[in-house]
C-alpha cells in the first residue's frame, strides 16, 4: 500500500509558493487517477512519490517502508516504474539502444535475454520497426511510447505515469491504457492526468487536487451518483449566455451546431426553461470540484484533508 | 542589416547581458582578472631587459612594452578561455533550453539572433579588459608593491590602453567567434573550447627559440603576423633582440603597419565567423537536412512502412516473463561508461582534439631542446618524460570539458528522471561517467604517440619501445587523470552551472601550473607530478626517489578516492527541500551526511603526511633549512673568505653500495699549508648525508670543533700550522647520496644509484671540502651582488677558482658490485676479483690532478688511440663520432696547446639524472642525454663538437685552473668553445663550422641582455646573461681573435698561458693575464688592442643593414653589385660583402652528387657605429644573392638579413 501522510511541499520565493498542502492519501492495488489542472501539483506529488523530490513535510510509505530514509529509497527505486511528464532521451542513441540502457540499469532481463525482452518491449509498444533509429529522429509519439516502455519494464510494485498519453494518437492510448490495466494487477498504477476521460477509461478511484490540496477522492461511478438529478442540459442564445452563468452553476458551455449547448450543476431550485436533467459525467463532477471550495465527493472522504478509498 | 535587424539584435543582446547563466562565470573571470593584476604588480611576466644588480637599470613594470606582454600572457592563458566559454556556450545553451524555435517563430532573424549574442559578449569582454586596465593601475600605482620600486614608471594611461586595443582585443575577438561559429553550428559545448586550447596549447608547448630557429624566415614571418595574441608579433619585432630597459621604459610601442592589417583582418574574420554562424544558429542541429542512403543497407530496408499500420500483435506484459535482478555496482558502471564512450566518440570533438594534440606533439618531439642547444635525439624514454606535462595538460582540459559535459548530458537531455529513478548506485553514476572520460585521456596518449612514432620516422634510427611510454604514460599518469575527474565531478557537485564548473577546473589547473612553477608543490601535494618530477633515463628508470614517485602516486589514487567519495556525498538525486535543508544546519546532521567523505580522506592524509614528514627531514627540507642557516649565521662572519691549504696527495678506499644508495670512505688526505703566512686553523664543511664520521690527525685520533656544522681544525698541540709544513688527515665514514627525500624534484648532478654512480671532489657529496660554503644556508633572494674587482686585480696573486691551488697524487680504490665498472682520474693500476663477487678498481694518477671524480656504470667499452668510451650498450648510436672527437682533440689540442701529459682519456657516461658534462682529468663524464642521444645529423655533428668541447678541458680546466676572479671563467669556457670551433674547422669541415658559429651566435643574441650585460674580462657568473656570454659571445671573440692575428699565432700565445700558469701554481690567471701573454704574439698590436677593446673589455655588438643594394649590368657578362651597409648597432668592425651564384655546399638530401658551381666575388668593408659604407663588388658571372659575413667571421645582430636575393 502507498500510504501519503499530510505531505507539504513548499517552494520559496517571494512569494512562496505551496505546491501541496496537507495531503493524505492511501492507495491500494490497482490502477488509480490523479486529475488536477496545470499548476494543481500533480507532478510535484508524482516526483515526490517517485523519491526524486523532498517534500517539505509529510511522509511517504510504500509498504510501510518510509521513502525518506536512503536505503529504503534506493529500495523503492527497484520496484519503481517512472514516467515523468517531462523527460527526454539521448538524440544520438537508437531506440533499442536507449531501451536497453534503461533496463540495464534497472536490472530487466527476459528468458532470452535483455536484448530479446527490448525487442519484445519495443513491439509492444509499436516501435519495433524504428528500433534501430535515431532518437532524433523519433517523433513526439514514438519518443512518449518508448517512455512508456522503460517504466513498464520489469516488476514494478508502483508505476507512476505523469500524463502518458501525451502527444498519443487515440489508438495508442487505448493500447496503452489496456497494457496499464493488465499492469494494474498486484500493483499500484498511479496514473497522473488533466483528463477527465482517461480517468473515467481505466481507473476505478481517482482524486482531484487544485492548488496543492486535495478537493475529491472517490471513483468515477460515485461521482457521477452524487450528482444524480442535479445536472441540466439545454440549449441558450449568445444573448442570454451571461444571464445565464450569473444566474447558475455553469459546468460546461459548449458550441454545438451554432448554439451553445450548457450543462448546469443545480442543487435546489428549478432549472430555466428548456432545461433538461440528464445523466451527469465525470466532466461535470471535475469541474464542479474545480469551481467550489468544499464540494467534496464520493464516500469514505475525510473531511479535513483527504480519506482512504 | 536593416533598422529593424539592428533593433532586433540589440534587445537580444540586451535580454543576454541580463541572463544569469553566465554570471557565475563572469564572477570568477573577474576575480582572476584582479588576482593576476595583483600578481602582476609583483613581476610575475616582466620584460626580460635591464640590469639584475643592485642599483642597476630595470625594465618597467608599468611601460607599454611590459603592459601589452602582460596582456597577452593573460589574454592567451585566461581571456581566451573565459571568453570562448562565454561566446561559445550561448547558443549551445538555447538549444538546450528549446527556446530556439520559439524565438525564430517571434519573427526573430538569425542574423540578429547571432549578432545580438555576439555583442552581449563583446560587452562582457570590453568590461573584463576595462577591469584589467583598471586593476593593473590600481596594484602598480595606488597601491604600489615595494619591491618592485625601481621598476615601476609614471603612470601614463595610453600604455595600458593601447596594447589591449591594438593588440589583445582583435585576437580575443577572434577566438571568441571562432567558439561562437563552432557552437552555433555544431551546438556542441565541447568543441567551442577548440580555438582557446589550441592557442594556449600552440603557446605552451609549440612556439619555442628551438624551433623558430629552425623555420625558415617566412614561417616565421607567418607566425610574427598571424599570431592571434600578438605575443609573436611583439617578441620578434622588440623583445628577442634586447634593446635596454632605457627604450623599453621611455619609447612608446610603434604598430607598423603589417601588423595593424593583420589585427584588422582578425576582426573582419571574427565578424565573418559570427555572420557564417547566422546560418545553423537558430536550426535544431538535430534535424537532418540531408536524406542519406547508408552505403552497407539497401534502398528498401530505408524506405520504412509507417508503424501506424503495423500493429503488435501480442497486447500483453506477462507473456515477456521479465525478471528483475538488481545490478551489481560494477555493472552499473560499466553502464554508465560504455553509454559515455559512445557519445564521446560520436562527436566531433575528440577527433579534432586528437589532430591538433598529434600535430603539437609531433613539433615537439623532433624540436627537444637538448643542452648547449642541440636537438636531443627522440626515444620513447626522453619523449614519453619532456611531454608528461603537455600529455598531463591536454588530458586535464579535455577531462575538464567531456567531464563537466558528461555530467550535465543527463540533465539537459532530460533522462536524468529515468535514470535516477533506477536502482543506480549515485556513486556508480559518477564513477562511470568519470572512467568515460578516460577515451579523452586515451585520445591523448594516442595522439601524442602518433606523434611521437612521426618523429622516430622523420629521425630514421629508432624504434618506440613500450615500456617506457607503459610507465609514463600509464603508471603516472593515471592517478592524475583519476585525482583530475573526480575533481570534476566534485566541481560539479558544488555548482549545477556547467560555465562555473567549468571556471573552477581551469582555475584550479591554472593554480596548480602556477604552484609548480613557483615551486611550491612537493611530493606530498603534486598530484600532477609536473615539474621536475618526470625525468626518464634510459638507464636509470626512476631509481631517483622511486619511494617518493610510488608514495605519491598512491596518495593521488587515495585522494582521488575521497574526491569521488566528497562528490558522491555532495551529489543528491533527492531534489532537496530548501526549508528542510536549513533545518538541517547543524554539527550533527552535518556530520553524519560527510561522515563517508571523512574517512574517505583519512588514507590521503596519511600518505600525505607521511610523505611530509620525510620532505621535512629531507635535504630541502624544513629541518635541513635550519641547520643550514645556522650553518651560514654562526660562520658567514668569521669564515667568509677564510684561507685553506691545499692538498697534496689523496688515498680513498671507497666501497658502493650502488642498490642501497650508499658508501663507506676511508681516506686519507696529505694537507699542507701552501701559502705564505702560517694558519692558526681551517674550516672544513662536510655533508649532513654523512654519519659516523672518525678523524685521524698524523695517525691520532682527532675530534674537530662542530661550528653549526662547519668543522674547524687546527694543530692537535695548539702551535699555528706553518706555512710549507704537512700533515695527514684521515677520515673514514658512511653516507647515503643523495640523502632523503627531495622536495620535488628528481635531478641531481651527483649520486648512486642502482644503475650507476656519479661522485667529484667539486661537492661534499664524499668528500669534506675545505672552507666555507658561501651558498650553503643563504635564501635565493638575499645572494650578494658580485664582487667588485680593481682593475689590476689580475696583478696580484689569485686563488684557484676550483681545487683549492692542489695538484695532487691520487690513489683511489673502489669497491663496487660484479657487474659494474668503475673509472676516475689516471691509469687504472689493477682489478681485483673480491671473495664477495665484488670487484675492486685501483687507480692511481700518472700525473698530479687538481680535481677529480669516481663514475661507475655497467658498460660497453669502445676504445681509439690513447683514448675510450665507456658507454651504455643501447646508447651507442653516436659512439664512433665521438671516439672521432676525442682522438682528435687529444691530438690537435695536444698539438696547438701543449702536450696531453696523462696516458690515457676516457669519457663515461652516466644516468640522465642531470643534463651536463664534466671534464675532469682523464675522466670526462657525459649525461647519456649529451652526445649519446644528441641528434647527430653528418653535416652539423653535434656530438664531434661536444665531445670537442670537453675534451678542451683537458687544457682549460685542468692542465691550467683558472683564478678565481672576474673573467676566470672564460679561459675555461669560452676557450674550450674556441677550441671546439677551430677542431670542427680543422677535422670535420668549414661548413660544420659555420653552423656551430651560427648556433652560438644565435644563442647569444637571444639571451643577451644589453643593461645586464658586462665585458669578457668582468664576467663572474653572478648574472643570468653571463652563462650565454662566457659559453658564446667567448667563443666567438676567440674565433673572431685567431682571424685577426692568425690562428697559429693565438694558439701559442695559449700554449704560453699554460706553460706560464700550470695547474696548482699559486697564482692562478684570469682573462686579463691572457691578454698580456697573447699580445706579445700579436703581428698587429695596434689592431690586436683596438680589438681587445672593443670587444673583451668592451661589450660591442654590431647589428647590420642593407641599404639602397643594386645589381646593374656592365657588360655582356659583367655584374657590378652596389649599396650601402648600415651598423646601427655598436662597434668599429670589418666586415666582408660578398655576391654569390650558386650553392657554396651541396644540399642536404640532395640526390645528385655534383652541386650547381659556386661562384663569389667579395669586398672588405669598415663601418663605425651608426654609419654606413658603401660597397662595389664587380663580378663575371650573373650574381644572385649578396651576403654580408659570408664566413662567420664576424659576431653580429641581424644574421636572419645577411642574405639579399638580387634582380635587375
Amino acid at each position: 500500500m502507498l500510504k501519503i501522510e499530510k505531505l507539504t511541499k513548499i517552494y520559496p520565493g517571494e512569494p512562496p509558493v505551496n505546491a501541496l498542502s496537507d495531503i493524505s492519501l492511501e492507495m491500494t492495488e490497482g490502477l488509480f487517477g490523479l486529475l488536477g489542472p496545470n499548476g494543481a501539483g500533480k507532478s510535484t506529488l508524482m516526483k515526490i512519490l517517485a523519491g526524486l523530490l523532498e517534500p517539505t513535510s509529510g511522509r511517504v510509505t510504500l509498504d510501510g517502508a518510509d521513502l525518506s530514509n536512503p536505503q529504503n529509497r534506493l529500495r523503492h527505486f527497484e520496484r519503481l516504474g517512472y514516467l515523468p511528464q517531462d523527460f527526454g532521451f539521448h538524440s544520438h542513441l537508437t531506440g533499442e539502444r536507449m531501451l536497453g540502457f534503461l533496463l540495464e540499469l534497472k536490472g530487466v532481463t527476459g528468458p532470452k535475454g535483455r536484448k530479446a525482452l527490448v525487442s519484445e518491449l519495443l513491439e509492444r509498444v509499436n516501435l519495433a520497426d524504428s528500433a534501430n533509429r535515431k532518437l532524433r529522429e523519433y517523433s513526439g509519439g514514438m519518443r512518449q511510447r518508448l517512455g512508456i516502455a522503460q517504466a513498464l519494464a520489469g516488476d514494478p510494485r508502483l508505476v507512476i505515469v505523469d500524463e502518458p498519453t501525451a502527444g498519443l494518437d487515440p489508438e495508442e492510448r487505448l493500447r496503452f491504457y489496456r497494457l496499464l490495466a493488465e499492469l494494474a494487477v498486484g500493483r499500484i498504477i498511479l496514473l497522473s492526468t488533466h483528463i477527465v476521460e482517461d480517468v473515467a477509461t481505466v481507473c476505478p478511484k481517482f482524486a482531484v487536487i487544485r492548488k496543492g490540496k486535495l478537493v475529491a477522492l472517490t471513483t468515477p461511478r460515485d461521482a457521477r451518483e452524487s450528482l444524480k438529478g442535479q445536472i441540466f442540459e439545454g440549449v441558450v442564445e449568445q444573448s442570454n449566455l451571461d444571464t445565464i452563468r450569473e444566474e447558475y452553476f455553469v459546468t460546461q458551455a459548449m458550441v454545438y451546431d451554432g448554439a451553445n449547448k450548457v450543462r448546469l450543476f443545480l442543487e435546489k431550485g428549478s432549472p430555466p426553461a428548456d432545461f433538461e436533467c440528464v445523466p451527469p459525467t465525470l466532466e461535470d463532477a471535475y469541474f464542479i470540484s474545480m469551481k467550489t471550495e468544499n464540494h467534496l465527493m464520493g464516500t469514505g472522504l475525510n473531511k479535513a484533508s483527504g480519506g482512504v478509498l | 542589416m536593416n533598422l529593424k535587424s539592428i533593433r532586433q539584435a540589440l534587445t537580444v543582446a540586451k535580454y543576454e547581458i541580463r541572463s544569469p547563466q553566465a554570471r557565475s562565470l563572469l564572477i570568477v573571470w573577474a576575480l582572476m582578472t584582479i588576482l593576476l593584476a595583483w600578481a602582476m604588480s609583483f613581476g610575475a611576466v616582466q620584460i626580460s631587459s635591464g640590469s639584475s644588480g643592485v642599483g642597476g637599470i630595470k625594465s618597467h613594470l608599468t611601460s607599454e612594452f611590459a603592459q601589452a606582454l602582460q596582456s597577452a600572457v593573460v589574454a592567451i592563458m585566461i581571456d581566451g578561455f573565459f571568453f570562448a566559454v562565454l561566446t561559445g556556450m550561448t547558443v549551445p545553451r538555447d538549444f538546450e533550453a528549446r527556446v530556439l524555435d520559439i524565438e525564430r517563430a517571434s519573427g526573430l532573424s538569425p542574423r540578429s539572433y547571432v549578432s545580438g549574442k555576439f555583442l552581449a559578449t563583446v560587452f562582457w569582454l570590453l568590461v573584463m579588459l576595462g577591469l584589467q586596465i583598471l586593476s593593473r593601475i590600481f596594484f602598480n600605482h595606488l597601491v604600489p608593491n615595494a619591491s618592485m620600486q625601481e621598476s615601476r614608471g609614471p603612470l601614463i594611461p595610453l600604455n595600458y590602453i593601447r596594447p589591449m586595443i591594438f593588440m589583445v582585443f582583435p585576437g580575443l575577438l577572434f577566438n571568441g567567434a571562432m567558439a561562437f561559429f563552432l557552437g552555433a553550428r555544431t551546438k556542441n559545448s565541447v568543441i567551442v573550447f577548440l580555438s582557446p586550447v589550441a592557442l594556449i596549447m600552440a603557446y605552451s608547448f609549440l612556439f619555442s627559440e628551438t624551433l623558430l630557429n629552425r623555420v625558415p624566415a617566412n614561417i616565421r614571418e607567418v607566425v610574427r603576423l598571424g599570431d592571434p595574441s600578438g605575443t609573436e608579433w611583439l617578441s620578434q619585432t622588440y623583445l628577442r633582440d634586447d634593446r635596454g630597459a632605457e627604450f623599453y621604459n621611455s619609447t612608446p610601442i610603434h604598430y607598423e603597419l603589417p601588423f595593424l592589417m593583420s589585427r584588422f583582418a582578425f576582426v573582419l574574420i571574427a565578424l565573418g565567423l559570427v555572420q557564417a554562424s547566422a546560418s545553423r544558429a537558430m536550426l535544431d542541429s538535430s534535424v537532418k537536412t540531408k536524406f542519406r542512403i547508408p552505403r552497407n543497407r539497401k534502398l528498401k530496408t530505408v524506405i520504412e512502412t509507417p508503424h501506424e499500420t503495423i500493429r503488435a500483435k501480442s497486447m500483453t506484459l506477462s507473456d515477456l516473463h521479465m525478471q528483475v535482478r538488481r545490478p551489481s555496482w560494477i555493472k552499473n558502471v560499466i553502464s554508465i561508461a560504455r553509454l559515455e564512450f559512445r557519445h564521446l566518440l560520436h562527436g566531433p570533438g575528440l577527433w579534432l582534439f586528437g589532430i591538433i594534440i598529434a600535430f603539437v606533439a609531433t613539433i615537439n618531439a623532433v624540436m627537444q631542446p637538448g643542452p648547449l642547444d642541440t636537438i636531443i635525439l627522440v626515444t620513447a624514454g626522453n619523449f614519453a618524460a619532456r611531454s608528461f606535462p603537455f600529455v598531463t595538460f591536454c588530458t586535464c582540459m579535455l577531462a575538464l570539458f567531456y567531464g563537466t559535459d558528461a555530467m550535465e548530458r543527463d540533465r539537459s537531455a532530460r533522462v536524468e528522471s529515468f535514470i535516477f529513478g533506477s536502482p543506480v548506485r549515485l556513486s556508480a553514476w559518477l564513477v562511470g561517467k568519470s572512467l568515460a572520460c578516460a577515451v579523452a585521456g586515451f585520445v591523448v596518449v594516442a595522439s601524442t604517440f602518433l606523434g611521437l612514432c612521426t618523429a622516430l620516422a622523420w629521425q630514421g634510427q629508432l624504434w618506440p619501445q613500450p615500456w617506457p611510454l607503459i610507465c609514463i604514460w600509464g603508471m603516472l599518469l593515471f592517478p592524475t587523470f583519476l585525482f583530475w575527474s573526480s575533481f570534476v565531478a566534485l566541481t560539479r557537485s558544488f555548482t549545477p552551472n556547467r560555465s562555473a564548473a567549468l571556471a573552477l577546473g581551469f582555475v584550479f589547473m591554472a593554480l596548480t601550473f602556477l604552484l609548480n612553477f613557483k615551486g611550491y608543490t612537493n611530493w606530498a601535494n603534486n598530484w600532477s607530478l609536473i615539474g621536475q618530477t618526470v625525468v626518464w633515463s634510459d638507464i636509470s628508470q626512476f631509481e631517483m626517489q622511486r619511494t617518493a614517485i610510488v608514495w605519491n602516486r598512491i596518495a593521488t589514487l587515495c585522494a582521488a578516492f575521497f574526491l569521488l567519495t566528497f562528490a558522491s556525498v555532495r551529489f543528491n538525486r533527492l531534489e532537496q527541500d530548501t526549508i528542510q535543508a536549513r533545518s538541517r544546519r547543524n554539527f550533527n546532521s552535518f556530520a553524519r551526511r560527510y561522515a563517508p567523505a571523512l574517512l574517505a580522506a583519512i588514507p590521503m592524509c596519511c600518505i600525505s603526511g607521511w610523505l611530509y614528514m620525510q620532505l621535512r627531514k629531507g635535504p630541502d627540507g624544513s629541518v635541513s633549512r635550519k641547520l643550514n642557516k645556522d650553518y651560514w649565521k654562526r660562520n658567514v662572519a668569521t669564515f667568509y673568505e677564510f684561507p685553506s691549504p691545499t692538498i697534496d696527495a689523496v688515498d680513498l678506499d671507497l666501497k658502493l653500495d650502488p642498490a642501497q644508495g650508499s658508501f663507506h670512505l676511508k681516506g686519507k688526505f696529505l694537507v699542507r699549508n701552501h701559502r705564505d703566512k702560517p694558519m692558526t686553523e681551517f674550516p672544513v664543511t662536510l655533508g649532513r648525508h654523512i654519519t659516523n664520521s672518525t678523524w685521524i690527525w698524523n695517525e691520532k685520533g682527532y675530534k674537530p670543533e662542530d661550528r653549526a656544522g662547519l668543522l674547524i681544525f687546527k694543530k692537535p698541540d695548539g702551535s699555528k700550522f706553518m706555512p710549507g709544513e704537512s700533515f695527514d688527515l684521515a677520515f673514514e665514514y658512511d653516507g647515503k647520496y643523495p640523502g632523503g627525500m627531495s622536495k620535488n624534484g628528481v635531478r641531481s648532478m651527483e649520486f648512486i644509484l642502482p644503475s650507476g654512480v656519479v661522485l667529484t671532489s667539486f661537492s661534499n657529496s664524499m668528500l669534506p671540502i675545505f672552507g666555507f660554503n658561501t651558498g650553503l644556508g643563504l635564501d635565493a633572494d638575499m645572494a650578494p651582488d658580485g664582487r667588485e674587482y680593481p682593475s689590476d686585480y689580475y696583478k696580484e696573486k689569485v686563488d684557484a677558482a676550483y681545487g683549492g691551488g692542489s695538484k695532487m697524487k691520487t690513489r683511489i680504490a673502489i669497491t663496487v658490485p660484479g657487474d659494474f665498472v668503475a673509472n676516475s682520474v689516471g691509469v687504472l693500476e689493477k682489478v681485483v676479483n673480491q671473495m664477495d663477487g665484488t670487484r675492486k678498481f685501483f687507480w692511481k694518477s700518472d700525473q698530479p690532478v687538481s680535481i677529480f671524480n669516481v663514475v661507475a656504470g655497467k658498460w660497453s667499452v669502445a676504445k681509439g688511440e690513447g683514448v675510450s668510451i665507456y658507454y651504455d650498450p643501447r646508447h651507442g648510436l653516436n659512439v664512433p663520432d665521438m671516439l672521432k672527437g676525442l682522438e682528435a682533440s687529444r691530438k690537435w689540442y695536444g698539438e696547438w696547446f701543449g702536450a696531453f701529459p696523462w696516458k690515457e682519456l676516457k669519457l663515461s657516461e652516466f644516468p640522465g639524472m642531470s643534463d651536463y658534462a664534466q671534464g675532469f682529468p682523464t675522466n670526462i663524464t657525459f649525461s647519456e642525454s649529451i652526445g649519446f642521444l644528441t641528434l647527430n645529423k653528418s653535416d652539423s655533428n653535434v656530438a664531434f663538437y661536444i665531445t670537442a668541447h670537453e675534451a678542451a678541458h683537458q687544457w682549460w680546466g685542468n692542465l691550467m685552473v683558472p683564478g678565481a676572479g672576474p673573467g676566470g671563467n672564460i679561459l675555461n669556457e669560452s676557450l674550450a668553445n674556441y677550441s671546439a670551433i677551430i677542431l670542427m674547422d680543422k677535422v670535420i669541415g668549414e661548413e660544420a663550422r659555420m653552423g656551430l658559429t651560427k648556433q652560438l651566435e644565435f644563442d647569444y643574441v637571444r639571451n643577451r641582455q644589453g643593461d645586464d650585460e658586462r665585458p669578457l674580462v668582468k664576467i663572474d657568473g653572478r648574472r643570468a646573461t653571463d652563462q650565454s656570454i662566457t659559453y658564446s659571445r667567448g667563443g666567438w671573440v676567440f674565433w673572431m681573435l685567431s682571424n685577426l692575428m692568425g690562428r697559429d699565432q693565438l694558439n701559442k700565445g695559449l700554449a704560453e698561458l699554460i706553460q706560464k700558469f700550470p695547474a696548482g701554481s699559486p697564482d692562478s690567471p684570469l682573462l686579463e693575464d691572457l691578454i698580456e701573454i697573447v699580445r706579445a704574439h700579436a703581428p698587429d698590436k695596434s689592431a690586436y688592442d683596438q680589438f681587445i677593446n672593443q670587444w673583451v673589455k668592451g661589450s660591442v655588438m654590431p647589428d647590420l643593414q642593407w641599404l639602397d643594394v643594386k645589381l646593374t649590368k656592365l657588360g655582356e657578362k659583367d655584374y657590378q653589385v652596389t649599396g650601402k651597409l648600415k651598423n646601427s648597432g655598436t662597434g668599429t668592425v670589418m666586415v666582408a660583402i660578398a655576391t654569390t651564384k650558386g650553392e657554396r655546399f651541396k644540399k642536404k638530401n640532395s640526390v645528385s652528387e655534383t652541386k650547381s658551381e659556386y661562384q663569389t666575388a667579395s669586398q672588405m668593408v669598415k663601418i663605425e657605429a651608426g654609419q654606413s659604407s658603401d660597397f662595389s663588388i664587380q663580378s663575371s658571372f650573373t650574381p644572385e644573392k649578396v651576403v654580408f659575413d659570408p664566413d662567420f667571421q664576424l659576431l653580429l645582430r641581424g644574421r636572419d638579413r645577411s642574405e639579399r636575393k638580387l634582380s635587375q
